[in-house]
């Protein structure tokens, strides 16, 4: 697949590409049959490439429902933490960071938990960057899973958001979309806390895009985007 | 993974602020929370439909609101409401059948799926929470159905502690008997000097006279040996067998410590005696005085009683009421029954009256203006005459004389004895009690009678009529001999039953009035919501709208059955249970919702300072809520039964 690719991926990276197609599913696969990864990560800034990770949280909604035993968190170990705004924000401080475990270890374990999911994040852009930016370090990868941005699927379900033809309108912020939907956000700037609250967030607008079109939901109805 | 997992531990903590969860052990609830799923509904979905089978799911809901929706031929009728703290699906996953109702989100919901095994599993190792889960199950009556629960076995309905409704509040204080060697007895031969001897080495106020197999056949206390000596001038050497009170009175081994108090009170004894079986043909284990009963207990309603009976001035009347108040408030907060509540109330109470009577005769008496010289009693009808007047937010008596024969002495002494009926109520109002707002009291002319005027009217047919002559029948119904001649009373209280237990018609007027209100299906915050319409924010009549069919349907059913010995609402249903094998299950569950009932009007009354008769559905806790919702549950399986028993729907 990666003509280049001389020296030779590990096992359980091989595994995570064998398993995971980087197409959209099709369109008339039923709502319940779809596996998502819901994502969220606490990082040292907001720059790709070269901050980061501190923390990543991992929530698995299957059959339309959040699966709790499936979720869960990685605090990871950064020997250089700085004292910034972003750290502020989430107060991983670090000496708590040194607790973690390594960040190659994080990614090993995280690979088979989202191998064939959807992978969902509030702006994924950024946190689909960050782990990309870390797997490319250590093992020279990036995920190849469709992908789904609730900022995104909001815009598109919410009226509160809708497109304007406003030049500066940005997608609305996790917090604005709770308030929308009525989800009160749980243990707000924690990856797992963030992770689970952006799967409810899925969730509701999964629900009330049912409720819109008077029909059970099928990947086709979703924003949905190759990996 | 993974590093402190903070979502199990979140979802722990909404589970546990409500019941059943908030009855488990935390650590059980986090192990759930692990387990669970998470799922939305938005408004309009159907969460199940009437005919699926369940599946292997709980769902507790977390956010918005679910309503229970049945559809019968074309129709399709609301039967209950599941909001926040709720558990949707109970009834089907307990008994593995497929959901009989459809379940619709009216709100978007967030509902937590736990799994149902497990919870099951750990539901069973807590008696509290099962309880609470099985009370679940009676709203299936709303759907016509039967509901039947297999019950734990309560032995003697004194000596339980806990029952269905009351299963979360600790229940009273049980007699333990001491060790045997603690006892101390004597044989009938015995000389009274040896019985003394024996008591005084022991310090303690008692001997039990026992017979050769220890079966208790008299007490002699230091009382009667003060008596038997000193003012009799018996011989010491005199057996204790002739100074002996006998027989004695005996409860059984691990009965209700408030039961056994109340027993006291009404036999103005000192102690009781504790035997194998609870009769005097077993073997003594104890002999329990109310000190020991109330060794704990600042508050002793036994010396109330003693007070009341050397009390003389209105104030003094009216500080001890305010004590009975405390302590009725004290016992309620303690979980002791409210039923038994009310009987320790009526206790002090006709003390109180009696108490009252007393001074008024001795008034009038100075005055020159005696009683006449004929037969009267004085009685409690209505609540008072259930006991179930715990409040003195009303007063219901009335008073019945011996007719002389001619209507002008009758009207002289009708006279007199409204001038001391008078006397007496005003001495009532001082001490608290307000007066009836109906005018049910022995002062006025229309509750001041003579006997044949009252048998007149009992016997009359004409009552049942009328929506006031109905009304003063069930109030008549309850009537009970507090000072005075007896005999009349009975008298009265036959006549009465005579008349209904052979008048069909009267019969179907009383039943009608049972079925004729609706009870809600639940409360939604402030709401009251109804079967039809939408919910109401308005105070909640607990008295008219819960009370009052089981307290009705209690008499009514007593009366059917001939059963005449029970005086209380509780009382009835008590022996309803026992003796109506096909009313036997219902029965105890309206004896629990009405105890639940009744306490809760009376906390709500002590707390607002009225007669707690209205309740404001806003203030309801959880737990109180849900039991509410069963507490309907049985009135309406209670009228069903009274539908049933009397034909009502079909037109006679």
């Amino acid at each position: 697949m990666f003509g280049f690719g001389k020296k030779s991926l590990p096992d359980f990276a091989e595994a995570y590409l064998a398993k995971t197609s980087s197409k959209r599913p099709a369109k008339a696969i039923p709502l319940e049959q779809l596996r998502f990864a819901v994502i969220d990560t606490e990082t040292t800034g907001f720059e790709i490439g070269r901050d980061r990770l501190l923390s990543i949280g991992l929530v698995i909604v299957a059959e339309d429902r959040i699966e709790v035993e499936q979720s869960g968190g990685w605090l990871i170990q950064q020997s250089d933490v700085p004292l910034n705004d972003a750290v502020r924000i989430h107060g991983i401080m670090p000496d708590e960071s040194a607790e973690g475990e390594p960040e190659a270890e994080v990614l090993k374990d995280l690979l088979p938990r989202i191998a064939d999911t959807i992978f969902v994040a509030h702006h994924t852009g950024f946190d689909l960057g960050m782990i990309n930016s870390a797997l490319f370090r250590h093992y020279a990868l990036k995920l190849r899973n469709p992908w789904l941005d609730t900022a995104e699927m909001a815009i598109k379900t919410l009226d509160a958001f809708a497109r304007t033809n406003y030049v500066a309108q940005r997608p609305p912020g996790l917090d604005e979309v709770c308030q929308q939907c009525d989800i009160r956000p749980m243990a707000r700037h924690t990856a797992t806390g963030d992770a689970f609250t952006t799967a409810e967030v899925l969730l509701s607008l999964c629900a009330r895009l049912r409720r819109h079109l008077g029909r059970p939901l099928t990947a086709g109805d979703l924003p949905i985007h190759r990996g | 993974m993974i590093s402190a997992n903070v979502i199990p531990d979140r979802i722990a903590e909404t589970l546990r602020r409500f019941p059943p969860f908030s009855m488990l052990p935390a650590e059980q609830v986090v192990a759930l929370a692990s387990r669970a799923k998470v799922r939305m509904a938005a408004a309009g979905d159907c969460i199940w439909e009437q005919g699926e089978s369940p599946g292997d799911e709980a769902l507790f809901v977390v956010r918005g609101r679910v309503e229970y929706l049945w559809k019968v031929e074309d129709r399709s009728e609301r039967v209950d409401v599941r909001d926040v703290g709720d558990v949707l699906g109970f009834t089907a996953l307990m008994r593995s059948e497929p959901y009989r109702v459809t379940a619709k989100a009216v709100e978007d919901c967030l509902l937590y799926s736990l799994p149902w095994v497990e919870l099951l599993e750990r539901l069973n190792q807590n008696d509290e929470a099962r309880d609470y889960v099985r009370r679940h199950l009676f709203w299936i009556s709303r759907l016509g159905s039967p509901v039947t629960l297999e019950e734990p076995a309560d032995s003697s309905v004194a000596g339980r502690t806990k029952n269905i409704l009351q299963g979360h509040l600790a229940g009273a204080q049980i007699i333990r008997p001491r060790p045997i060697e603690r006892l101390l007895t004597c044989s009938p031969g015995d000389s009274i000097f040896q019985a003394a001897s024996l008591m005084s080495a022991k310090k303690v106020p008692s001997i039990l006279v026992t017979d050769e197999q220890r079966h208790p056949v008299g007490i002699v206390t230091s009382t009667r040996l003060v008596r038997a000596s000193i003012i009799d001038g018996l011989p010491v050497e005199t057996p204790v067998s002739k100074v002996m009170a006998s027989p004695v009175v005996t409860v059984s081994k691990n009965s209700s410590g408030i039961a056994s108090l109340l027993l006291m009170l009404r036999r103005r004894i000192g102690q009781v005696c504790v035997t194998e079986d609870g009769t005097p043909n077993s073997p003594a284990l104890d002999v329990c005085s109310h000190k020991d009963l109330l060794a704990q207990s600042g508050h002793h309603p036994t010396g109330l009683l003693r007070e009341l009976q050397q009390a003389r001035s209105p104030k003094r009347f009216r500080e001890l009421c305010d004590d009975i108040q405390s302590i009725v408030q004290n016992y309620l907060e303690a979980g002791v029954s409210a039923i038994y509540v009310g009987h320790i109330c009526a206790e002090l109470y006709d003390e109180l009256n009696q108490r009252l009577m007393v001074l008024v005769n001795e008034e009038m008496t100075a005055e020159g203006k005696p009683l006449p010289e004929i037969p009267w009693a004085w009685m409690s009808v209505g609540s008072d005459g259930r006991r179930e007047q715990i409040l003195r937010t009303d007063m219901d008596n009335a008073l019945v004389f011996a007719s002389t024969g001619s209507s002008a002495s009758d009207k002289v002494a009708r006279a007199q004895f409204l001038d001391f009926s008078t006397r007496v109520i005003d001495l009532m109002t001082e001490a608290g009690f307000a007066r009836c707002q109906g005018g049910v009291m022995a002062m006025n002319p229309r509750w001041c009678r003579t006997s044949e005027e009252w048998l007149d009217e009992l016997r009359s047919a004409e009552s049942f009529r009328q929506k006031d002559g109905l009304l003063r029948a069930t109030i008549l119904y309850d009537l009970r001999h507090v000072a005075g001649d007896a005999s009349l009373c009975d008298e009265l209280r036959s006549a009465a039953f005579t008349t209904v237990s052979g008048n069909p018609f009267a019969q179907r007027r009383l039943a009608e009035s049972i079925v004729n209100t609706a009870p809600p299906l639940n409360f939604i915050g402030r709401l009251v919501v109804e079967k039809f319409g939408g919910g109401r924010s308005e105070p909640f009549d607990l008295k008219n709208r819960g009370m009052a069919p089981l307290r009705d349907a209690a008499r009514l059913l007593t009366l059917k059955n001939h059963m005449h010995r029970r005086y209380s609402t509780g009382g009835r249903w008590d022996e309803l249970r026992r003796s109506v094998p096909k009313l036997s299950e219902i029965a105890g569950l309206a004896r629990d919702a009405y105890d639940f009932l009744m306490k809760m009007r009376t906390l709500n009354g002590l707390r607002r300072g009225d007669s707690g008769r209205f309740i404001d559905p806003g203030e309801l806790t959880k737990l109180e809520r849900a039991q509410l919702a069963n507490v309907f549950d049985v009135v309406r399986m209670v009228q069903t039964t009274i539908r049933n028993d009397f034909n009502l729907d079909q037109r006679l």
